[in-house]
Formats: C-alpha cells, structure tokens, sequence
C-alpha cells in the first residue's frame, strides 16, 4: 500500500539552514505569525527549499481510526512545505514596516506562503537562490524576479520583454520612419501628457523650466493609449487607461460603534437618516456589539422607518413564522420522507455540507457542536422556505458567519434569507427548460460584466486574459458565488458583507472589488506567464492573503474613475454616492 | 506541496520522456473528491474538508520506469445544480476518475452517470477510472465490491475501493491511470510544453523512485 511518505521532505546534503524565518499561519480564524527554518537541501531530486515550524509541534498526529492504522492527518496549522527550485517561476520581495518578505510562486501558479525576515536576514539566502537558479527582474515590477528556464516560452518571453514598444507604439515608430519630425513631436508630447498627467507636481516644475510641451492634439492615439505607469519608483506599476481621471485619494473610517450607533435612532426609536447611516457603514463597519441589530436594518429584516415598538412586534412575528416552518420538517416521520425524496435529496445535501462548514473554528468545532445542529435546522427551514431553490452547495458558507453574529436561530434565519434572496440568481440552475448555455445564467451575467468593468479599467490586462483562454474569468467563480467567504478570514468576510450590504457606492460594487483584487494579481499573473490553469490555482491559492481594507480603497477608487464611463454605468448599478463622503 | 508523488516518484534526473495529462474527478458530492486530490498530491487528510466551489486546480508528477508523468488534476464541485459547469473541466482530459462512496449506494448510480456522460462527451480515448472512496468504513458498505467491479469490466474502466483517511490505494489508483495513459509523443503533445531541463547537479545524481 502506497502511503504517504513521498509528501515528506526529502533528504538530501543540508547546503542552508536558517531559523527564525516567520511566516503567516492563515486560515478563517484570526493569522498568526509562526517561525520556522528555512532549508536549502541538495537532494536526488536536485536543490529542494523547505520550510517548516520551528516549535516541536509535530507536523503530522496519529488521528484515531477504526482499523487500528496509523492515519497522519494534517492538522491546519501545519504549514510546512518545500519545492524543488527547479519549479520555481519567480519571487516577489518586498521590504514592509518591520520585515522582510519574499513570496515564491511557481511554475504550475503555486503561491506559497510569504516568508518574513528579520531586515538583512535574508541576504544569504536570496544570495545563493540568485547562485543556483537565472534570474531577471521584472521590467514592469522591480520587486518580482523572474527564473529564466531554458525553454522557447521562457525565450519568447525574455524576448518580448526586450521589446521597447508595445503594440500602439509600434505605429509609432513605423511613423516615425515616414515622417520623422511631426511623429517625433508627437512622441514626445504623448510622453511628456502621460508624465505631467500622472504627477502633477513634477508638471508644475516642467511648466516652470518652460519645457510645458503639452499637447492639444492626440490625435489616433488618444483613445487607444494605455500605459504602465510607475506610482513610485521600484514598486509595483498601475496600468491606467489614458481615458480614465485620476485617481482620488479615498480614506476608510474606524467602524461604526454603539454609542455612534445609538445616535441615529430618534426617540421613539426609528432611524431617521438611514442613507447616512449605510454611508457610515460602508465607510468604516460595524463594530461587533452593534452587528446583531445592525446587519437586520442593512439586510432588511428590519424596517429603518420603524418605532423600537413596532420592530419588535415584527420580531415577534417573524421569530413565531420561522418556529412554524421549523416544525413542518420537524414533524416529518421516517416514513412520510421515505415517500418524499425531492425532500430527502436536499437533506442529505445539508447534512453533507453542515459537517464541514468552517469546522477549524472554534465555534463549529468539536463532535455535538451546538452551533453546528442550529446551522442545520436554519438550512432545513431554508427549504421549507424556498423549496424550489432548496439547498445549493455554498449557502452553508453564506449562513456561518451571521449564525456567529446572531447566536440564536430565528433571527439567522430571516438574515440568511433575505441575504439569499439578494444574490438568489447565484443559485439558481436553469437546468429544467433552458439550454445548457443557459445554465448559472447568474454567474454568467455577472463573469460578463466584470470583464466589461476590467476591459475598461485594465484593457491590455483584459487582453492578456482573453489571450489566455481566462477570459471567462472562470477563476473569479467562488469569490462571486459566495461573496469572497472563502478569501478572507471570518471576520474580514463580516466585515466586506456588512460594506457590500450597504449597496454603496453602487450596486455592484462587489464587481469593483474583484477589479482592484485583480489589479494588484495582474503583473504577477502576466510576468509569470500564466495560462488557464495556473491563473486558477494562482487565485484560489490567495486565499487569506487578500488585504481586505487595501483593496476596498482600491474598489472605491476604481468606483470614482469608471463613473464617468458611460458604457460601465449600467453594470455598476449605479446611485448616487454624492453622500457617502462623510 | 510536494511535486512528487510515490510509488515510481517523478525524478527530476530521469532522462526519458515527460508527459502530461489532464485529469479530471467528477462524482456525487462529499464522495472524497478533493479529499482523495489532497491526499494524492500532499499527503494530508482532513475530516472536514470543505466543499468544493468552482474548482480547484492542482498538480503531481509520478515516475513510471523511464516516463515521468505530469497530472493537471481538476477538481470539481459536486452538487447536480453544478452539473452544467462539468464539460467546462473534462473537455480536452484524457483521464477522469469517477468517485462514489461505497457507504452510499445512490451515490453508485450517480457515478455510472458520469460514466455515461464521459463514454457519450469527453475524448474518445478518455481514460476513466472508478474510485469507491471511504474504504475505511467498511462496517457501512452498502455497495458491494463484486457489483463495482462487474460494473467496471462491462465498461472498461480501472477499478479500485480507495480510502483518501488511510491512504489505500489513493496513489495507486493514480499510477494505474499513468500506466494506462498512451505514452507516444502524438497522443501527448502537450507534454512538449513542458520544461525538461534540469539543473546540472539533478541529472548527475540519478536516483530515483523511492
């Protein structure tokens, strides 16, 4: 019998070793920093990294089994892993406030976990990879190098990325053939707009020395020139539409608290000005003490034009509704659901997918987890509810964080409904009369859109993916389906749901935020040359490593610029965001 | 994370051919899909793996004699409502393993189907293998070996009950199909994308499989 064995790092002559190299043990709970050593090893295999937590936690424990075998199961705290170099594509290095880091991506889109060093720490080590493997640095990223490997594509690509001319530039440069003056002065004022366009206080200093060259005239280019422009020197580049403003400096805000949150109800307890309290909202969150109440005004259970007394009758009336239709599956006997299997095939597919709904955090672990069984009679009623839909793989993620937030059935319910019932068509299969085409027709319209918003805000990035059999944008499936709860730690996904409940700036802000997530993917995915199927395993393997607060300043960012594109404000669902500076 | 796997391990100093495959898992949902993908690819297991949305992407390289195998494994979700997303990962795979839980018999049926879907959509020379996933729960068979198996030889697919929790025959359900896989360059040009060169120190050492 074949065992595990082969997972293990191999063995081999120890060239590198160095303690105290951290990095983040991540995961729906909350990260944590864990040191471990980093190891260069010379095996049969070639040079093999590895890194592994320092502490003695074994990496592995015998788990219990019937049979009396030894079972390794890996815990997920476990984080060891190691690559042979030979698989490496690039890394990413970067110095942050008080580390360190270098992030290695391989050749089939592995991203593995960031690794932090004390600063100058890291010399050696890089040191000897520059030794053992060819590396350049990005043109269009100084912070990513990129293994050379000895293959035509790695060729092409060192090739293409001689090239000083992109495809726009190209045209240029035949013209500049033809007719060498005018073409020159329209080079160079094309580069001298782009420059002063995009830092405004060195235009000032170039107005200033009389070299203000800016041009009234575009001409051809000015609709099809988009640039690479470097937002500070050696760090990452921002592609940039010409077409498209500026960007604005947007600022995020603490979240809302209870004494701020009591401020906005009147006396007899209605909230008066709920537009400014979904602005505040979407500016900062909610802290946690206000999120039992305040996720059923955003969600909708409850009304903002109610008294505290006519909200509580509501209350009353929906715990009451939500008892009802618990009892109807409840009273079910074995025999009258041996009969009824529509209603079996969909408790089955609850009871599947609740033993494994966020079972490593604390609230849903263990055997006979209370919160666990309450999750599934929220789910069952769910069907009772909406038996047509029923039970769609993926709802139990959308019920476990406002099950933690509300910690009673009822009021998890109705949350979890009308959340559904917002992004309904996510779920819903066109199977039964339609053609296959016609099937997560949802997703689909939703896929579509966002390649409209990034055609627009990141066209050659666009083209890129298009070129690459990704412009499906199939790999931002489960960010949509689920609205990222599988991207963030649990509470970063309450805190995004509470900002995209808001429906601020637009409705489909959440699209806005697959762009900027994107953004920031883009010179990785493109340097790297990644296709199809290493784009996909590249954004699944970002899973918690999404800086949640960095990309909604992006998105709104991004909001501020596409609103003056006509073709996009359709998709956006567009409302005035006039006051959600607040 | 490993890029090896056992049981003829991939060897960065073999000097023969390289090949890659696509392979897809389609099955029922919580048959062990992703559970039998992670325990093939790095060695783990957990008991509450969660479901799979979308799908996942992962790869693993086994040696064969002089062949190393590259699979591009696709992992995909489970629930019916999902189906319509399916020929999306198995166009184009030349292999496929179709998982039941031997603990659940409607399970079975619905394996037979993706059978059928694969025989009637998929390439035609797909290499489908059966995998009876949860072996370790033997006290709660409910789908007998013989019937698997009978069922199996009438279609021409490789067969094995496999546990992802103990690791039986997880890796060698995905050598059988590497064995069966054709190896002649025509049949796998993909395999010319990959990147055979190896560094000097790897090819000089020449170990392998272990």
């Amino acid at each position: 019998m074949a065992t595990a064995g082969s997972i293990d790092i191999p063995d081999g002559e120890l060239i590198f070793d160095q303690r105290n190299v951290r990095t983040m043990r991540d995961g729906p709970h909350r990260s944590t920093v864990c040191s471990g050593v980093l190891q260069l090893r010379l095996t049969p295999i070639g040079y093999v990294v590895c890194w592994r937590p320092q502490e003695e936690t074994p990496a592995s424990f015998n788990g219990e089994m019937s049979s009396g075998d030894a079972v390794q199961i890996q815990p997920r705290r476990a984080h060891t892993f190691w690559f042979e170099l030979n698989e490496l594509k690039s890394y990413h290095c970067a110095s942050r406030k008080d580390h360190y880091e270098i992030t290695f991506m391989l050749c089939d889109g592995t991203r593995h976990p960031t690794l932090m060093f004390d600063f100058g720490k890291q010399t050696s080590f890089l040191q000897l990879v520059e030794s053992k493997v060819r590396t350049r640095v990005s043109p269009k990223d100084k912070k990513l190098h990129l293994v050379v490997h000895d293959d035509p594509e790695a060729l092409q690509k060192s090739f293409t990325s001689l090239e000083l001319f992109q495809n726009e530039d190209q045209t240029l440069v035949s013209r500049l053939v033809r007719e060498p003056l005018p073409t020159f002065a329209d080079g160079l004022a094309r580069f001298t707009n782009l420059f002063t366009q995009n830092h405004p206080q060195r235009s000032r200093q170039i107005s200033d020395g009389m070299l203000d060259l800016n041009p009234a005239s575009f001409g051809e280019f000015e609709d099809v020139f988009t640039i690479n422009v470097d937002q500070e020197p050696g760090f990452d580049f921002v592609e940039q539409a010409a077409e498209l403003p500026q960007r604005m400096p947007v600022t995020r805000s603490l979240p809302l608290g209870l004494d701020e949150w009591l401020s906005y109800f009147d006396v007899e307890g209605r909230i008066t000005d709920p537009h400014n309290l979904r602005a505040r909202i979407f500016r900062g969150g909610c802290a946690p003490e206000i999120r039992p109440e305040a996720w059923k005004f955003l969600l909708g259970v409850y009304d903002y034009s109610k008294t505290a007394k006519e909200r509580e009758q509501d209350h009353s009336r929906l715990t009451a509704d939500y008892y009802r239709m618990k009892l109807q599956w409840k009273s079910f006997s074995t025999d009258q659901e041996r009969r009824f299997t529509a209603y079996l095939a969909r408790k089955s597919l609850v009871e599947k997918d609740v033993n494994r709904t966020d079972r490593s955090l604390d609230i849903f672990a263990g055997d006979g987890n209370e919160h666990l069984s309450m999750l599934n009679d929220v789910l069952m009623t769910y069907i009772m509810y909406d038996f047509d839909l029923g039970y769609v793989q993926g709802m139990s993620d959308l019920l476990s964080p406002i099950l933690s937030v509300m910690q009673n059935e009822p009021d998890s319910f109705w949350c979890f409904a009308k959340f559904v019932s917002k992004i309904r068509c996510n779920f819903v299969d066109h199977d039964r009369n339609e053609e296959k085409d016609q099937r997560q027709l949802g997703i689909k319209r939703q896929l579509v859109e966002l390649h409209q918003l990034l055609s627009v805000a990141m066209p050659s990035f666009t083209q890129y993916l298009d070129d690459h059999d990704s412009g499906n944008l199939y790999f931002c499936f489960r960010w949509l389906l689920i609205w990222f709860k599988r991207e963030f730690a649990f509470e970063d996904t309450k805190r995004l749901w509470e900002v995209l409940w808001t429906g601020l700036p637009c409705q489909n802000f959440h699209l806005l935020f697959c762009v900027a997530i994107l953004e920031e993917e883009k010179i990785r995915i493109t340097e790297n040359n990644f296709g199809l199927t290493e784009i996909l395993k590249h954004i699944n393997d970002m899973c918690y490593k999404i800086a949640l607060e960095d990309n909604l300043i992006r998105a709104e960012q991004l909001y501020f610029q596409l609103l003056e594109v006509p073709k996009v404000a359709t998709i956006l669902g567009l409302e005035s965001l006039a006051e959600v500076a607040v | 994370m490993s890029n090896r796997a056992q049981g003829g391990p991939g060897n960065g100093a073999t000097a023969g051919k390289i090949c890659q495959f696509k392979l897809v898992l389609l099955g029922e949902s919580a048959v062990g899909k992703s559970s039998l993908v992670l325990r093939f690819v790095k060695g783990q297991f957990h008991e509450y793996q969660e479901s799979t949305i979308g799908a996942a992407f992962l790869t693993q390289t086994v040696c064969l004699d002089d062949t190393t195998v590259k699979f591009e494994i696709w992992d995909t979700a489970g629930q019916e409502r999902y189906h319509s997303l399916a020929p999306m990962y198995y166009r184009g795979a030349q292999a496929a393993i179709v998982v039941y839980d031997l603990t659940n018999p409607d399970t079975f049926s619905r394996a037979k189907t993706w059978v059928k879907e694969l025989q009637r959509q998929a390439s035609p020379n797909i290499v489908i293998a059966l995998a009876g996933n949860k072996a370790d729960l033997a006290s709660k068979r409910a789908v007998e070996t013989a019937e698997a198996q009978a069922y199996a030889d009438e279609n021409q697919l490789l067969f094995m009950e496999t546990s992802a929790k103990t690791a039986t025959n997880v890796n060698d359900i995905f050598l059988a199909i590497a064995k069966k896989l054709p190896k002649n360059d025509a049949a796998n040009q993909q395999g010319q994308r990959l990147n055979v060169a190896q560094s000097a120190e790897s090819n000089q050492s020449g170990g392998c499989c272990k």
